[in-house]
C-alpha cells in the first residue's frame, strides 16, 4: 500500500493534521528496510541498529514538516540515517574511552558471535576487512560495492564531491584486498 | 590539470586488479529476527508518540530552572546575596544609645530602685558631670535665648527678681 503513494503525495498528507499519522505510517513501511540495512552495515549489531533506526524515524517525525524538498525524500532520510549511525559510533568511542581501532575490534568480535549473520566464512572475512576502514570510507565502500549507488547520487547523499568519493572507494578496495590476502 | 578521479582506474579495471574481492558474493550477509519488519513500524510510531508529547508549562519551567546553567546562576546569586548581607550586618557599629532608646524609663527606674545598694553613686555623679559638660547650659546672656528660656532658668535656679536687682 505504501509503495503506491509517491513521496510528494506522502508529504502533502503529512502536512495535513488529520492525515499526518497515516502518512507517517506509510513512510515508515516504505523506507524501513532500506534505512535499516544501511544502518546495520555501519553499526553491525542488530540491537544497536534497531535503536538507531528508531531514533532516525523519530527525527524524521519531528522534522518532516520542515523538509524543503531540495533533495529527494530518500536522500534526506539516508543523510539522517548516516549521521545518526556516525553519531552512535562516536558516542560509543567517547563512552568507552577507546580509539578507533578498538571499536572496530569490538564490532569485529560482535560479528563473530552474531546470531543474525547468515553469510559464509569469506563474507565474514570481508566484513571484518571493511571494519578496518575509517567510518566514511566504510560508508562509501558499502554504498558502491553492495548497493551499487552511482557516485553522483552518493555525492548528493553524503555531501562529498564525486572525485573524493572515487578516491575513497579506490583506497578502500586496495586496503580490503591487502587484508584479504594477509588474513 | 587532470583531476585525481580521472587518474583512478574505473570499476572494471579495479575489479580486474582485485580479483579476490570481486570474487566474493555481494549478497547481504546479515539477517534479522523473524517478523522484525512487521513489528518495527508500530514500535517506531509508539516511540514517536511517547517522545513528542507536549511539555506542560510547569514542566518546561522546572526543566529550565533545574538545567545546569540555571542551577549555577541561582547558586552564585544566592551566595552573593548571603555575602552582601552578612558583611553589611557585621560592619554595622553597635550603638548603646540606640539600645538604651528602646528601654522604657520605667524599667530603668525600677532597676535603680531594686539595685540601689549595689550602685556606686560616685560613678553616677561622674556620668552626670560628663553629661553636663557635653551639653553646656545655655548662658543667660546669650542673645539667642527667648524670654521663656530666661524665666525657666531663673525658676530652676531659685533666683528671685530682687537678687537680679542687687547685681552690680
Amino acid at each position: 500500500m505504501g509503495e503506491e503513494i509517491s513521496d510528494t503525495e506522502l508529504l502533502e498528507m503529512f502536512r495535513v493534521e488529520s492525515t499526518r499519522n497515516h502518512a507517517f505510517h506509510i513512510l515508515v513501511n516504505k523506507y524501513q528496510k532500506r534505512i535499516y540495512w544501511q544502518v546495520r552495515c555501519i553499526i553491525i549489531d542488530h540491537d544497536d541498529a534497531n535503536d538507531v533506526v528508531q531514533n532516525v524515524f523519530i527525527k524524521v517525525w519531528r522534522n518532516l514538516s520542515n523538509f524543503k524538498e531540495a533533495s529527494s525524500l530518500y536522500t534526506w532520510l539516508y543523510r539522517i540515517a548516516t549521521n545518526e549511525s556516525l553519531t552512535f559510533l562516536k558516542q560509543k568511542r567517547a563512552t568507552m574511552f577507546v580509539p578507533f581501532d578498538s571499536v572496530s575490534r569490538s564490532l569485529s568480535r560482535k560479528l563473530e558471535d552474531d546470531a543474525y549473520f547468515s553469510g559464509d566464512a569469506i563474507q565474514k572475512k570481508l566484513q571484518k576487512a571493511i571494519l578496518t576502514l575509517p567510518d566514511k570510507q566504510r560508508i562509501v565502500f558499502n554504498m558502491k560495492y553492495f548497493d551499487n549507488i552511482k557516485y553522483e547520487q552518493m555525492s548528493e547523499m553524503l555531501g562529498t564531491s564525486v572525485g573524493a568519493l572515487k578516491a575513497s572507494y579506490h583506497h578502500a578496495v586496495k586496503k580490503i584486498e591487502v587484508f584479504l590476502k594477509n588474513n | 590539470m587532470s583531476k585525481i578521479s580521472d587518474i583512478l582506474p574505473d570499476e572494471e579495471s579495479l575489479a580486474k586488479e582485485n580479483p579476490l574481492l570481486h570474487s566474493i558474493s555481494k549478497e547481504n550477509p546479515f539477517s534479522v529476527p523473524a517478523n522484525y519488519f512487521d513489528s518495527l513500524p508500530s514500535e517506531i510510531i509508539e516511540k514517536c508518540r511517547e517522545r513528542v508529547e507536549p511539555k506542560t508549562w510547569g514542566k518546561g519551567i522546572l526543566t529550565n530552572i533545574l538545567g545546569y546553567k540555571w542551577r549555577l546562576l541561582t547558586t552564585m546569586s544566592c551566595v552573593a546575596i548571603i555575602c552582601y548581607f552578612s558583611m553589611h550586618i557585621n560592619n554595622r557599629p553597635v550603638s548603646y544609645e540606640a539600645i538604651a532608646k528602646n528601654i522604657p524609663d520605667s524599667l530603668i527606674v525600677e532597676h535603680f530602685d531594686k539595685n540601689i545598694a549595689d550602685i556606686n553613686i560616685s560613678t553616677l555623679e561622674d556620668f552626670q558631670e560628663t553629661e553636663n559638660n557635653s551639653t553646656p547650659v545655655k548662658s543667660v546672656s546669650d542673645s539667642t535665648n527667648t524670654d521663656q528660656d530666661i524665666i525657666a532658668y531663673l525658676i530652676n535656679h531659685n533666683i528671685s527678681v530682687s537678687d537680679l536687682e542687687n547685681e552690680p
